[in-house]
C-alpha cells in the first residue's frame, strides 16, 4: 500500500453483476482515509441489444407469465435503468465516504475508449474476479498498476495480483 | 197520638252514640300478631297465584294505595321463593357462525360468573401461550423445513428450465421485470446479423426451440403462485397445529370442569375451533411502529368474552324483583351501541337483561299503572308471558319501524309469576276490555279496605299497631292513645264498626302522634299527641273550609242558622279535595205552582248535576206523587235548586232536603234555618244512608258554632247512618252540653216534622190526612192545583168552543 499522503488513483471495474458493497470496501480500504481520486467504468452489457435485435425474442412476465415482445426500446430501457440504479447507489456511497468520482459508462465490445482510459496512470485497478473471463479483462490489465480483484465467489480473502 | 215534641224527642241520637269510644284493650294480646291481619282473602289468593305452578296464575293485588301492597306480595313471595330452587345463570356468548344472532347460553346457579371469569382467565392465557409456542425451537425447526422445502421446489423448476435451455443453447436473461430468452453463440447472445447468417434450418429450429422455451418458462411462472399458495397452506396447516395443540392443552381443564354442561362443552369447541383458525392474530404480541397500521385484535379477543346477564346465587332461592320504572328497555332488556368514528356499534356483550330475565323462575312485582304508562310495555310483557320467551329487542323493531341491521339475541325460555299490584279501578277496566287480561292473571287478590271493630279485632288491630310503632322506632303509645288510635281508625274507615286497613294513613297518624309526643319531650305518645296530630293535620288542610265558613259567617254565602222559612232547607254537602275533605251547609230552595206535575232540577237543567243527583230529584217527584192525592194527576210545577252553587253537583244525599223544600213550599210551613238534613229518599218515602256523614255533622257544627250555639241547632241523619258516627270530640261536647243535637230519621215524615214542628200525619180510616198535619196540608194544596188545572183546561175548552 503507498503512503497516506499521498494521492491515490484508483480505477473500479464493474458490470450489472457487479457486488458493488465489497467492491465499495476495497476502494475505502485502499485509501485509508488519504485523498485519492477515482474512476468508475461501468461496463454494460450489450446482451439485451443483441436479443432485442432479434425478431422473435419476448420478454416474459414474472408475475403473469404473459410475454410480449422485447424490443430495442425495452433493451434501451434497462439498460439506462441499470446504469441509473448504479450510479446512484455509487453516489449514495461516495457520499457517506466523502469521496469523489467519475463515472463512465462503456459498452464492453468498445475497447478504443477503454485503451484511453487506461492508459492514463492508476495506483491500482479494482475489479470483481469474475471479470477475469471476459473478452475486456485483456484490455483492462493492460494498467500500469497493480490489480485488486474482488472475490465474487463469497470467498473470505481477496488475492491480489501484480 | 204523642205530641210532636215527643216524637222529636226520640229521634235526638245520644251523645254516647256520636262517637263509638274504645273500651280499654285487652291486656294479653296475641303474640305476634297475625301476619296481614284482615287481609286473609286477599293472603289467600295470593299465596294461592305464588304457589299455583300453573299458566296463567299471575296475580293483580286489588287495593289502594297505601295498604302495604308491596309488603305482603314481598313478604308471601318471599316465604315461597325461600323454597325454590336459584334459577339458572344466563349468558348470551358470542355466535361464530353469525354474530348478529348471539346465542343464550345456560349455566345453573352461581356458575355463570365463574365460567365468565375463567373464559377471561383462558383468552389471556391464550394470548401468552400461542406466540410462547410460536416461538418455540420446535416450530422454528418446522417453519424451516418448510421454506427450505418450497425454496427447493422453486429453484428445481428454474434449474431445470435453465438446464434445458442452456442444453439447446438458449440464454435465459432475467429483467427487472421478466425474462428473455435469447440464441446463445460460444457463451454470447448473437444479433440479428448473427442470426441471419445462419443455415435457414438452424434458424428455424432456434426459434421452435424458443418458443418452445417460452411455453414452458411462462407455465413455470404460473406455477409459481401455486408453490407459494401450497407453501402458504402448509405453513398454515403448521401454525394451526402448533395454535391446537397449545389451544387444547388449556382448555382441557375447561372441558373438564364443564363436562356435565353439554351446551358449554359445544361452545368451547367453537371457541377452540375459530381461535385455531385466528392464531395469525394471538401472534401479534409486538408494538408496530405505526400503531395505525397494526391490525386491531381487541373485537376478536373481546368476541370469546361472555355476557352474563342474569346472575343467580345458589342459596338465595328464587329471585323476587320489583321493578319501580317498568319502562320497556327495563323489562324487557335492551340492545346498547357504543359510538366509534360517527358509527353506533354493538355486540352480543351489549345486550342487556330487563326485569322480566332478572327474576325468571321467581316472582317480577310490578305497578300496573306505571306498566300501562309506559309506550308498548303491556303488550309486550303478555307476548312474554304467552311465547313463555323473552325475546331482546328494541320496540321499534318490534313494530317493524327500522330496518337498520341489529342483533337479535337468542330468545331466553321465560318462567315467571309476575304480581301485578293497582287500583281496583284498573283491574275492573282491564277485565272489561282486555280479552287477554283473564288467560294471563287469573287471580285477584283483594286487599279490604277495613274490617268489622269486634273486641278480638281490635286488640288484633292494636297489636298490629304496636308492631307498626316498632318497626318504625317510635315512642311507646299509652293505653288510652292506642285506644285513641282505634277510634281514628274507625273515624278513617267511616264507620263506628269499622277499622280502617288503610296502612299508611296509620302510619301518618302513629308518626304525628310520634312527633308531637317528642317535641314536648314525653317519653310515651299520649293522647294528647294524637288529638294535637289530628288537628294539626286538619289545620294543615283547611283552608277552603275555613274560607268557606267565613264567607257564610259574612253573609257572602247565603246560609241561615236561626229562624224559619218556607220552601227553604239547609243542605249539606261535602267538598273533597284530595286528602282534604269536609262538609258545609248549602240553601236549597224550592218553589211550587200549578203545573203538569214535573219537578224540575235546575241542576240538571244547566248541566251542572250528576246522573245521580238527577236520578235522586226523579225518586223525589215519584215519592210525591204516589203519596199525595193519588187519584188526582200531578198538577204542580215545581222547581229546585242549590242556592249559589256553581260548580257540579253529584249524589242523592240531599233528596231528602230538597223534598222538604218542596213540601214546605206546598204545604207553605216555614222550616227551621237552624237544622241541616241530609239523606237520600226512596219512592216511598224511606231515608236511606248517605256518605261522609261525620263531615257534613262537623261542617254545620262549626258554621253555628261560628254563630254561637244556642241548643236550637242540629242536623238530621239518616237512621242508617248512625253507625257510621266517628263525631270529633267538638261536636260530641257540644251535644253533651246540649247546645247541638243530631237526628236520626228513618222516614221522609220524621224529617218534616224536626223541620217544621208540625205533626207529619198519617192518612186515616177515612184516607184522609188530620187537619193541620203537614202532609194534609200538601195533599190539600195539590188537589188545589189539580182541580185549578182541570178548570183552567175546561176554561181552555170553552174558550175553543165558544170561539
Amino acid at each position: 500500500m503507498s503512503k497516506a499522503s499521498e494521492k491515490r488513483r484508483v480505477l473500479l471495474a464493474i458490470t450489472e453483476a457487479s457486488p458493488l458493497q465489497d467492491l465499495w470496501r476495497a476502494v475505502v480500504d485502499y485509501l485509508a482515509g488519504s485523498h485519492g481520486e477515482l474512476t468508475t467504468i461501468f461496463f454494460s452489457d450489450d446482451r439485451w441489444h443483441r436479443a432485442a435485435s432479434l425478431p422473435f425474442t419476448r420478454e416474459v412476465s414474472k408475475v403473469s407469465g404473459d410475454s410480449e415482445d422485447f424490443t430495442r426500446e425495452r433493451a434501451q430501457q434497462i439498460d439506462d435503468d441499470t446504469v441509473g440504479r448504479t450510479h446512484r447507489e455509487l453516489e449514495k456511497l461516495a457520499s457517506e465516504a466523502e469521496l469523489s468520482f467519475a463515472f463512465e459508462v462503456l459498452p464492453e465490445h468498445d475497447a478504443s475508449k477503454l485503451k484511453e482510459i487506461v492508459s492514463v496512470q492508476h495506483d491500482v485497478l479494482i475489479l470483481p474476479s469474475f471479470m477475469k473471463s471476459r473478452p475486456i479483462y485483456a484490455e483492462l490489465t493492460r494498467l500500469k498498476g497493480r490489480v485488486y480483484y474482488v472475490d465474487t465467489d463469497e470467498q473470505e480473502n481477496n488475492d491480489t495480483e501484480e | 197520638m204523642p205530641a210532636v215534641s215527643e216524637q222529636i224527642r226520640k229521634l235526638v241520637v245520644p251523645a254516647s252514640r256520636l262517637r263509638r269510644v274504645c273500651q280499654p284493650l285487652s291486656k294479653a294480646r296475641p303474640e305476634p300478631a297475625e301476619p296481614f291481619f284482615g287481609q286473609q282473602r286477599a293472603v289467600d289468593a295470593l299465596r294461592f297465584a305464588i304457589e299455583m305452578e300453573r299458566e296463567g296464575y299471575n296475580a293483580y293485588v286489588l287495593g289502594p294505595l297505601g295498604s302495604h301492597r308491596h309488603k305482603l306480595v314481598e313478604e308471601l313471595a318471599r316465604e315461597r321463593a325461600l323454597t325454590k330452587p336459584a334459577p339458572d345463570d344466563w349468558c348470551y356468548i358470542n355466535n361464530f357462525a353469525d354474530p348478529e344472532r348471539p346465542r343464550a347460553l345456560r349455566l345453573p346457579a352461581g356458575k355463570g360468573a365463574e365460567f365468565r371469569d375463567k373464559m377471561r382467565t383462558l383468552i389471556d392465557e391464550m394470548r401468552l401461550a400461542i406466540p410462547a409456542a410460536f416461538e418455540a425451537d420446535d416450530y422454528r425447526n418446522q417453519l424451516k423445513a418448510l421454506e427450505a422445502e418450497t425454496q427447493k421446489e422453486v429453484e428445481q423448476q428454474w434449474r431445470s428450465l435453465e438446464t434445458q435451455a442452456s442444453s439447446e443453447g438458449i440464454a435465459v436473461l432475467q429483467t427487472p421485470t421478466g425474462y428473455v430468452l435469447a440464441p446463445l453463440r460460444e457463451g454470447k447472445v448473437i444479433d440479428d446479423k448473427d442470426f441471419d447468417k445462419l443455415p435457414e434450418e438452424q434458424r428455424h429450429e432456434i426459434q421452435a426451440a424458443v418458443k418452445k422455451l417460452g411455453e414452458e418458462l411462462q407455465l413455470r411462472i404460473e406455477q409459481m403462485p401455486k408453490i407459494r399458495k401450497q407453501h402458504l397452506e402448509r405453513v398454515r396447516t403448521l401454525d394451526q397445529d402448533v395454535t391446537a395443540h397449545a389451544v387444547k392443552l388449556l382448555l382441557s381443564e375447561l372441558r373438564q370442569s364443564y363436562h356435565e354442561l353439554p351446551d358449554v362443552l359445544e361452545y368451547l369447541g367453537e371457541v377452540q375451533q375459530n381461535i385455531i383458525e385466528n392464531a395469525q392474530e394471538f401472534r401479534q404480541t409486538e408494538e408496530s411502529a405505526l400503531p395505525f397500521l397494526k391490525k386491531d385484535t381487541s373485537a376478536l379477543f373481546a368476541s370469546y368474552d361472555v355476557n352474563l346477564v342474569i346472575r343467580n346465587e345458589p342459596d338465595n332461592g328464587a329471585p323476587i324483583v320489583y321493578e319501580p320504572n317498568p319502562s320497556y328497555p327495563n323489562l324487557i332488556g335492551k340492545v346498547e351501541h357504543r359510538a366509534e368514528m360517527g358509527a353506533l356499534l354493538t355486540d352480543f356483550r351489549m345486550v342487556r337483561s330487563g326485569a322480566l330475565l332478572q327474576a325468571n323462575g321467581g316472582y317480577l312485582v310490578l305497578d300496573i299503572h306505571r306498566v300501562l304508562g309506559r309506550p308498548f310495555v303491556w303488550e309486550a310483557l303478555k307476548q312474554s308471558l304467552f311465547t313463555k320467551q323473552v325475546r331482546i329487542e328494541s320496540p321499534a323493531e318490534t313494530l317493524g319501524f327500522v330496518s337498520t341491521g341489529t342483533l337479535k339475541p337468542e330468545p331466553i325460555p321465560l318462567d315467571v309469576k309476575i304480581l301485578l299490584i293497582g287500583e281496583r279501578w284498573l283491574y275492573y277496566l282491564l277485565s272489561a276490555y282486555d280479552n287477554e287480561f283473564g288467560v294471563l292473571f287469573k287471580v285477584a287478590a283483594d286487599l279490604d279496605d277495613d274490617l268489622e271493630r269486634s273486641a278480638s279485632n281490635v286488640d288484633a288491630y292494636a297489636q298490629l299497631v304496636d308492631e307498626r310503632i316498632r318497626e318504625c322506632g317510635l315512642l311507646p303509645f299509652r293505653a288510652t292513645a292506642m285506644r285513641r288510635v282505634i277510634e281514628q281508625r274507625a273515624r278513617k274507615a267511616e264507620d263506628s264498626e269499622r277499622l280502617s286497613m288503610h296502612m299508611r294513613s296509620l302510619d301518618d297518624l302513629i308518626m304525628q302522634a310520634d312527633y308531637w309526643a317528642r317535641r314536648r319531650g314525653a317519653k310515651q305518645v299520649a293522647v294528647e299527641d294524637l288529638r294535637e296530630a289530628v288537628r294539626q293535620r286538619d289545620r294543615r288542610l283547611d283552608r277552603v273550609q275555613t274560607r268557606v265558613v267565613d264567607e257564610i259567617r259574612r253573609g257572602t254565602l247565603l246560609v241561615d242558622t236561626s229562624g224559619e222559612c218556607v220552601g227553604q232547607v239547609n243542605g249539606l254537602a261535602v267538598l273533597d279535595l284530595g286528602e282534604s275533605r269536609f262538609g258545609h251547609p248549602v240553601r236549597i230552595t224550592a218553589t211550587t205552582r200549578v203545573g203538569t206535575g214535573e219537578v224540575v232540577d235546575i241542576e240538571r237543567e244547566v248541566e251542572l248535576g250528576g246522573a245521580i243527583h238527577s236520578k235522586g230529584m226523579m225518586i223525589l217527584s215519584a215519592a210525591l206523587s204516589s203519596r199525595f192525592a193519588p187519584d188526582l194527576p200531578l198538577s204542580m210545577h215545581g222547581s229546585v235548586v242549590f242556592e249559589q252553587s256553581y260548580s257540579g253537583v253529584e249524589g242523592d244525599s240531599a233528596s231528602v232536603g230538597e223534598l222538604c223544600a218542596l213540601l214546605s213550599s206546598l204545604a207553605n210551613l216555614p222550616i227551621r234555618q237552624n237544622i241541616a238534613v241530609t239523606g237520600s229518599i226512596n219512592q216511598l218515602g224511606r231515608v236511606q244512608a248517605v256518605g261522609a256523614i261525620n263531615e257534613k255533622i262537623e261542617g254545620f257544627h262549626a258554621v253555628c258554632r261560628e254563630r254561637g250555639l244556642d241548643g236550637t241547632h242540629g242536623v238530621i241523619i239518616p237512621d242508617a247512618n248512625v253507625k257510621h258516627l266517628m263525631l270529633n270530640e267538638d261536636v260530641v261536647d257540644s251535644v253533651r252540653s246540649r247546645k247541638f243535637k243530631v237526628y236520626a230519621v228513618t222516614h221522609i215524615d220524621e224529617a218534616i216534622q224536626i223541620l217544621t214542628g208540625v205533626i207529619a200525619g198519617q192518612r186515616g180510616n177515612d184516607g184522609k190526612f188530620p187537619e193541620g198535619s203537614v202532609n194534609r196540608k200538601v195533599e190539600d194544596q195539590l188537589i188545589r192545583y189539580a182541580e185549578d188545572r182541570k178548570r183552567f183546561a175546561e176554561g181552555q175548552d170553552g174558550d175553543e168552543q165558544g170561539e
